[in-house]
């Protein structure tokens, strides 16, 4: 019989025999490892190196969120239909005595995966009666059938990955309308923004800095070349909150028209490498405000009538963190959706 | 006066609740030992989680001399020690930049009004809007000082529109009289609106739970009553003894340093009514309403219904340990109870007939606070034929730990397998800390943050602490009436109590849990 530490690794099963495997497993364990399950995460890929890579992505995330994780390895190009099989455990020790707390994986290579095959391993293979997370990896083809649409309880995605974020979002609104989800789309790319977010606002709340909302003149956004997609939706969000209404729409310039301010705003984007978004200046009438990213830590600086420093947390930077911090705090996310109706007119370009 | 600051449009949607607005959080008692081990490491956790109001000032109130810095060196030493999360260096830099002391005698009004000005200017310089959280963390003996100081230094009422607020820590009052007291001096001060009594119970992630267990399904809802509850036991024990706390103890005792407010705040959440809502005082008049309920102790009563005992010598984890009397600044021949068993009723159409009982002690062999709602057996017929008189263990146990290892568990019925029908309990357990990875807060962050967003729902109202003292304060004189004088148990350190508290509840033909 395995042992649980050949597990780790991932012990290939039988499809048919999964279940029934990670029983066997479970019995066998007896009183050193507890399973837990809170959700079944799912995660779709079609990358070469995808059981690899999220195995050690889901590691991670399950230390802080048990799960069933169900790895979708597809290949939708390969010749003939196979689907092989593995099964494993993250075990991660609780800090109260030996006990381990394991989150169980089941991962699935898929040649010549099919929506109906999706559908079919995934309902297969869920832990019941828990709700279902879906993060799909890479573009949307339309390969989520419609029932599988409808069990969906939270649907992940990074807006970041996309070529075509805007025919992507058309694809995802159609396919989560037609079948009538109620899923709430999680972002990943908007997960980035949070801490950033936090800062920026949190200046705000000084009584001086509020009643300067309506002299805002310009905003300058600096951001890794490849985050552009991150840089446009914190410029949105900005706008989406103040009221601002898209004017005159470019990559890198545009022009927003804010009616209590009677004066149109400009934001401007700049790529550097460096942090996601690195430097962020908005200018009022009077004085300037400047959230900086070093690091761990996000320096907001206003100068002006008074002046003021702040230092935040910056949260973490990899995937795993933002999966872990999405799963902690996110909510409905009406925020963003409001965010995103401007960024997909700033997405699809003039 | 001015208006009440805009809400800031960039804060909405942001994070799950609310985020306080920035304020200023003066702590009188600022270099005690509460301060170190719990407030600023909490304040600091939160400051880490992105929680904190990024205006937040923190200002510590006591009188020995100490500069800024040396005040920020020794809470920094105190939150590497006590805080829940490493301190990177970068955010505590950060977080004791809007750290200052100030020095005064609680009684000197001109520290006061020096206060007052300091606070202004830190609204200019930090934003925060004439908001001010005074918590009161120094010996409920200064509080009326404290008090009376504050409102006479203007400092009740704040500029700006901003809003007042006082947390005051435990105990408060030490009976009615003195409660009632302590709530008309705090009154004079503070709206009850703007007044946080705290009860670190309360904040606890399991004792929030009860509310979300009980009225977020609808499996225990229907069976929360005298129909299907054979009824509760609260238990909180404690290896411990009384530490370095003598002075306090002595005049306290288990009653009124743990049952008055902890057990019988958990008492209230296990036993309230649906709230029509869940604002704060939905919550706290339905938790009254228990308070109010509860059928009176007294007389002679009192000794058929509560044992109060003592622990004497003993041993805990195999070390010997001495006896209460031998302690540290304890009377030797104090008749102080480390040890209290309660037999309750509450006199309403859901709890009729249905006991409490409540047990509370120090140098108990296990520590742990929990709560057993133990239902009625099923009929003795089928299964259950043979299991009369068996005392309880067939009674399904819905168990809510509290702490340590935060969950619920439920013990039901099962068949043992084999050709024999032969049934055996077996436990379903959920453990917060397995199921949920990440570490709770600690009790002291989730108040102090409810108190910097005014939300009250954590912490007593005023009806709420007198109601319990009324009820407390019954026990307490038929206890020191003549009749009962002689009263008062001793058990040896590591063992569960006296026998008497053991034959309280076997008098009903029931038994304490096994923790
Ligand atoms: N410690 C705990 O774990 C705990 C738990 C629950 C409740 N509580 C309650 O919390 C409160 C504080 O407890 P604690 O343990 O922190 O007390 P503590 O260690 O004795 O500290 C008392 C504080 O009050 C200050 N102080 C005393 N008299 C003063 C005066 N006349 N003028 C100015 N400052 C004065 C002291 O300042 P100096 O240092 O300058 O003298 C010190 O900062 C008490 O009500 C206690 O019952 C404490």
């Amino acid at each position: 019989m395995p042992e649980i530490q050949d597990l780790v690794r991932g012990m290939p099963v039988e499809v048919a025999e999964v279940n029934r495997s990670l029983q066997v497993l479970w019995e066998q364990e007896g009183d050193v490892l507890t399973r837990a399950s809170l959700i079944n995460f799912a995660v779709y890929s079609e990358a070469p190196d995808a059981l690899s890579a999220n195995t050690q992505l889901m590691e991670q995330v399950t230390h802080e969120h048990a799960c069933r994780v169900i790895l979708l390895a597809a290949n939708p190009a390969a010749s003939k239909q196979r689907v092989q099989a593995w099964i494993s455990a993250h075990c991660h020790g609780t800090g109260a005595g030996a006990r381990q707390v394991c989150s169980e994986q089941i991962a699935f290579l898929l040649d010549r995966s099919s929506p109906d095959l999706i559908r079919n391993i995934l309902f297969s293979h869920l832990d019941s009666d828990l709700p279902l997370y879906l993060w799909w990896q890479g573009e949307l083809s339309h390969q989520v059938d419609q029932q599988l649409w409808s069990w969906v309880d939270r649907f992940f995605f990074d807006s970041h990955s996309w070529r075509e974020p805007v025919q992507q979002l058309t694809i995802l609104r159609g396919s989560v309308a037609s079948a009538g989800s109620r899923c709430v789309l999680c972002d990943l790319n908007w997960r980035r923004l949070i801490y950033l977010r936090l800062a920026f606002a949190q200046v705000f709340d000084h009584p001086w800095v509020a009643q300067q909302i309506d002299a805002i003149r310009d905003l300058e956004v600096t951001y890794h070349p490849e985050y552009w997609t991150t840089a446009i939706l914190f410029i949105c969000w900005v706008a989406c909150q103040l009221g601002w209404e898209l004017e005159q729409k470019g990559d890198f310039e545009c022009r927003f028209r804010s009616d209590k301010a009677g004066a149109p705003v400009f934001v401007r984007l700049k790529a550097l490498p460096g942090p996601w978004i690195g430097h962020i200046k908005l200018r009022f009438d009077a004085c300037y405000l400047q959230v900086d990213w070093h690091g761990d830590f996000l320096e907001t600086t206003l100068q002006g009538e008074s002046r003021l420093r702040q230092i935040l947390p910056a949260g973490g930077t990899t995937l795993a963190e933002l999966v872990q911090e999405e799963l902690a705090r996110g909510g409905e996310h009406r925020t963003y959706l409001g965010a995103l109706k401007i960024a997909e007119e700033l997405w699809q370009g003039e | 006066m001015t208006d009440k600051m805009p809400v800031n449009p960039l804060l909405q949607g942001l994070a799950s609740r609310a985020m306080p607005e920035p304020c200023s959080v003066v702590i009188f008692g600022a270099t005690g030992d509460l301060t170190h081990r719990k407030l600023v490491p909490a304040l600091y956790n939160l400051a880490a989680d992105g929680d904190l109001p990024a205006g937040l000032s923190l200002v510590g109130f006591a009188r020995r001399d100490k500069t800024d810095e040396v005040f920020r060196k020794e809470l920094e030493e105190a939150a590497r020690k006590y805080s829940r999360q490493t301190i990177k260096d970068e955010l505590w830099k950060n977080f004791a930049s809007a750290i200052s002391y100030h020095r005064s005698e609680f009684g000197e009004l001109e520290g006061y009004q020096r206060l007052g000005v300091r606070l202004d200017q830190l609204d200019k310089d930090r934003g925060t809007r004439g908001n001010r959280l005074f918590y009161l963390s120094a010996g409920p003996d200064q509080f009326e000082n404290i008090l009376t100081n504050l409102k006479s230094a203007g400092l009740a009422n704040t500029p700006m529109g901003g809003w007042a607020r006082v947390i005051v820590e435990k105990p408060f009052g030490t009976d009615l009289t003195t409660a009632r007291h302590l709530n008309e001096v705090v009154h004079n001060c503070f709206e009850e609106e703007c007044t946080f009594r705290i009860d670190h119970f309360l904040g606890k992630e399991t004792a929030q739970n009860i509310m979300v267990l009980r009225f977020a399904n609808s499996l225990f809802e229907h069976l929360w009553n005298e129909r299907y509850i054979d009824h509760v036991q609260i238990t909180a024990s404690e290896q411990l003894g009384i530490e370095n706390r003598a002075g306090y103890y002595e005049g306290a005792g288990a009653l009124r340093d743990m049952v008055q407010n902890h057990l019988l705040q958990l008492l209230t959440l296990i036993a309230m009514e649906p709230p029509t809502d869940l604002t704060a005082d939905s919550i706290r008049d339905e938790k009254v309403k228990v308070l109010r309920s509860l059928r009176r102790i007294v007389g002679r009563e009192v000794a058929r219904r509560v044992v109060r005992g003592q622990y004497g010598a003993g041993s805990i984890n195999g070390k010997p340990v001495s006896g209460y009397r031998e302690e540290k600044n304890v009377q030797p021949k104090s008749m102080t109870e480390t040890y209290v068993a309660l037999r309750l009723l509450i006199d309403n159409w859901r709890w009729a007939n249905v006991p409490f009982y409540i047990r509370v002690g120090k140098r108990l062999p296990k520590g742990g606070t929990e709560i057993g709602i133990h239902f009625k057996n099923a009929p003795n017929v089928l299964f259950n034929r043979d299991q009369s008189g068996v005392r309880d263990g067939s009674q399904n146990v819905l168990v809510i730990r509290i702490q340590p290892d935060e969950g619920v568990s439920l013990r039901m019925q099962s068949k043992v397998p084999g050709a024999s029908v032969r049934i055996q309990p077996v436990k379903m357990d959920f453990r917060y800390g397995t199921s949920f990875g990440k570490a709770s807060p600690e009790a002291y962050e989730r108040l102090l943050l409810d108190a910097m967003a005014g939300d009250a729902t954590l912490f007593a109202r005023r009806d709420e602490v007198e109601e319990a003292w009324k009820f407390i304060d019954d026990i307490e004189d038929g206890w020191h009436s003549k009749e009962n004088e002689s009263g008062l148990f001793f058990h040896p350190a590591g063992s569960w109590g006296p026998a008497e508290a053991d034959q309280l509840i076997e008098n009903d033909g029931r038994a304490w849990r096994r923790l």
